[in-house]
């Protein structure tokens, strides 16, 4: 079965029904609009390029198993492995990355965020605190009181 | 664009980039700012090793993060802060020399606020844990795995370690001695239990709990000594009550190679094998070979029999080798080096390796003094087919023979380096106590070619003064040069600059290889156990 989706800027893709439902969110919407099929599913917040992306992304995964969000200390300390097609599939440029990111949030496709959120990961490996605010262009808004107890963090965590 | 924010201005997105971040990464990250604060501190609290040569958080940030510890290291006996505040605990790891009988209360308590507990480990080597500990851990309905290290267990301990046994998913006892109940009708199965491990034990292996853990898919038995076993039960325990068993472990002091080829013929299917002081011989290898196809794992460590014609043939058989150590090969093996019988001349008749899936590969390949550069060439080309290789050991700590002469594999771009390049997953490499002259250009080219190399250990050069030039390239990459030796531990022959500086990276490092290490510690303790 085919399901027919609408990027932000009006484009429609056909795919396979179970390759869209690797998104939480289409899932949801085909369970309560069964009857209501003959127009495509509106995706508001991802663009045509993006859109493109993921469907590549979920035709390449549509026989992965589903990954939990799961509570458990030991499930979440194993990341799934990253096989030679994710990393091909990652070698973009980095707004395209964090399109990809927000994308794959709205939609819920759970391992291209898991996938493109260690992306993200890697950026921010090693980076100090002052390059991480110059990067992302945040202020430091901690109180001097606050920024003492920071202080000690850092001295805890230099293990 | 469509999106006016970047994805880490969402909350939702900073909490899923924390999962892929170590312990210095989301203390820097927590520093940014007050929201990037708010994201990180859960993730970063999530762990906490609290130890007495470590600086420890703040106490009153233990009180306000208390409940996001999931993960307790305790390193000493001083936790009082801990009990009183932790409730959301899931795995409790205890590494400690526990004697006094208020820390173990201290213990009990915190077993008992924390219901939610799944995994308990006690690292250390302990007198009996008082009874009110082991009641406490009964009330932890979602406890699957437990590690017990002690001297011994009485009747009374061991009955109350079983009966927690029953929703256990993996049971680990190190002890001396145990005593078990002098009748086992009490628990009829172990329904859930797939992992099954005694170690250092000087009793026979308790095949009676053994036979009732119908999904056990690992059996590790280390005695000792050699205990009054019978084989002939474990081959009716692997045939009949455990079928499922594809991982073993074996340590009984020197199985012989008859009884190593029964027990290997009761498997069903062996994916994973290690075996401990044994006599591996020709009649064990043969019902090894008839699991090639499925072995993934395969360990031997003071194993006698094992010859190099053996090793060349699990490389050139064993398709899905993943980790492979133990053994040594002689060149003339490797390449396949026969006398033709009419003219007497020597020729090569090279088999390839087949086990291209091998990531970690530890074996003494020797033979080569005096020999001509186009046989390391040849060699070096068979270890590149390798291409997923993580950790390469070729030093001789991992065959039999502790110390032959230095005749190992030369790495130099001279005899052949260069066809190395294909191995783009290597790690580390160990070359202890194999004589290396290498040259400035050897290692440049490792670090150019291997983009993950993070240690490579031995002595690379002869000459004291050329081999510090050549640490002084690795280090300049942040690839570290140690030398291993059995008597002494790992020792930095480094000089003191920056000491400041390596202290820390060789402290985080220590943190990240903590587990690591601590089964190294083992094998140690195993090692004197046995000399004693």
């Amino acid at each position: 079965m085919k399901v027919t989706l609408e990027s932000s800027d009006g484009q429609v893709f056909t795919v396979d029904k179970e390759v869209a439902e690797l998104s939480v969110i289409i899932k949801e919407m085909l369970v309560i609009e069964q009857a209501n099929q003959d127009h495509p599913i509106p995706l508001l917040n991802v663009g045509a390029v993006e859109l493109a992306k993921v469907i590549e992304y979920c035709e390449h995964h549509r026989n992965d198993p589903t990954i939990d969000d799961d509570e458990d200390y030991d499930s979440r300390k194993k990341p799934i492995e990253m096989d030679d097609w994710d990393k091909q599939f990652t070698i973009v440029n980095k707004e395209m990355m964090f399109e990809l990111i927000l994308a794959a949030n709205s939609m819920q496709v759970k391992p291209l965020l898991h996938l493109g959120c260690r992306y993200a990961a890697d950026i921010v490996k090693r980076m100090s605190p002052t390059e991480i605010r110059d990067l992302f262009q945040i202020d430091d808004d901690f109180t001097p009181e606050e920024q003492d107890k920071i202080e000690w963090e850092k001295q805890w965590t230099k293990l | 664009m469509i999106y006016s924010e970047a994805p880490m201005d969402l909350p939702e997105i900073r909490s899923t980039v924390a999962q892929f971040l170590n312990h210095s990464d989301l203390a820097r990250a927590a520093r940014v700012c007050k929201s990037w604060n708010a994201s990180f501190i859960p993730s970063l609290y999530s762990e906490v090793h609290w130890c007495p040569e470590f600086k420890n958080p703040l106490n009153e940030n233990i009180i306000t993060y208390a409940d996001h510890i999931q993960y307790l290291h305790l390193l000493m006996d001083r936790f009082q802060l801990l009990t009183e505040h932790c409730t959301k605990l899931q795995v409790l790891d205890i590494s400690f020399e526990c004697q006094d009988p208020e820390v173990w209360d201290n213990l009990s308590t915190l077993v008992r606020r924390n219901p939610r507990i799944k995994s308990l480990y006690t690292r250390y080597r302990r007198p009996e844990p008082p009874k009110a500990f082991l009641e406490a851990l009964s009330t932890c309905s979602r406890l699957r795995k437990l590690n017990v290290r002690m001297d011994k267990l009485d009747e009374i301990r061991m009955e109350l370690i079983l009966d927690i046994a029953i929703r256990l998913e993996y049971l680990r006892i190190s002890c001396f001695k145990i005593i078990l109940p002098k009748s086992m009708d009490k628990w009829s199965c172990f329904p859930v239990m797939e992992e099954l491990a005694f170690d250092h034990t000087h009793v026979p292996i308790p095949l009676e709990i053994f036979r009732k853990c119908p999904k056990l898919r690992t059996l590790t038995w280390r005695a000792c000594e050699r205990t009054s076993d019978s084989v002939f039960d474990l081959c009716d325990l692997l045939r009949i009550h455990c079928p499922l068993i594809e991982n073993l472990t074996l340590s009984s002091q020197s199985l012989t190679d008859m009884e190593l080829s029964l027990i290997l013929d009761s498997c069903r299917e062996v994916t994973l094998l290690s075996i401990y002081y044994s006599m591996f011989g020709e009649q064990a290898f043969q019902s090894l070979s008839r699991h090639f196809s499925k072995i993934q794992k395969l360990y031997f460590t003071k194993c006698r029999g094992l010859t190099s014609a053996m090793v060349q043939q699990i490389m050139t058989s064993y398709p899905n080798l993943i980790e492979f150590s133990g053994g040594s090969l002689d060149a003339r093996d490797l390449l396949g080096i026969v006398k033709d019988e009419a003219t007497g001349e020597e020729k090569m008749v090279t088999q390839d390796w087949v086990c291209t899936h091998i990531q970690d590969l530890a074996i003494f390949i020797n033979g080569l003094e005096g020999k001509p550069d186009d046989w390391h060439r040849r060699i070096l080309q068979q270890i590149a087919k390798l291409k997923k290789l993580k950790i390469l050991v070729l030093s001789p700590h991992s065959s039999y023979n502790p110390r032959p002469p230095n005749d190992g594999l030369n790495f130099s771009l001279r005899t052949g380096l260069d066809s190395l390049s294909s191995l783009k997953q290597l790690t580390v490499l160990d070359i202890s106590d194999l004589r290396q002259e290498m040259e400035e250009q050897d290692v440049r080219w490792m670090l150019e070619v291997w983009p993950k190399l993070s240690s490579v250990l031995g002595i690379l050069h002869p000459n004291k003064g050329r081999w510090e030039t050549l640490r002084k390239i690795l280090k300049e990459r942040k690839v570290t040069n140690y030398v291993y030796s059995i008597s002494e531990n790992a020792t930095d022959v480094g000089s003191g600059e920056d000491a400041e500086q390596e202290e820390e990276e060789v402290e985080e490092e220590v943190k990240e290889e903590v587990e690591e290490d601590e089964e190294e510690e083992e094998e140690e303790e195993e090692e004197e156990l046995v000399n004693a």
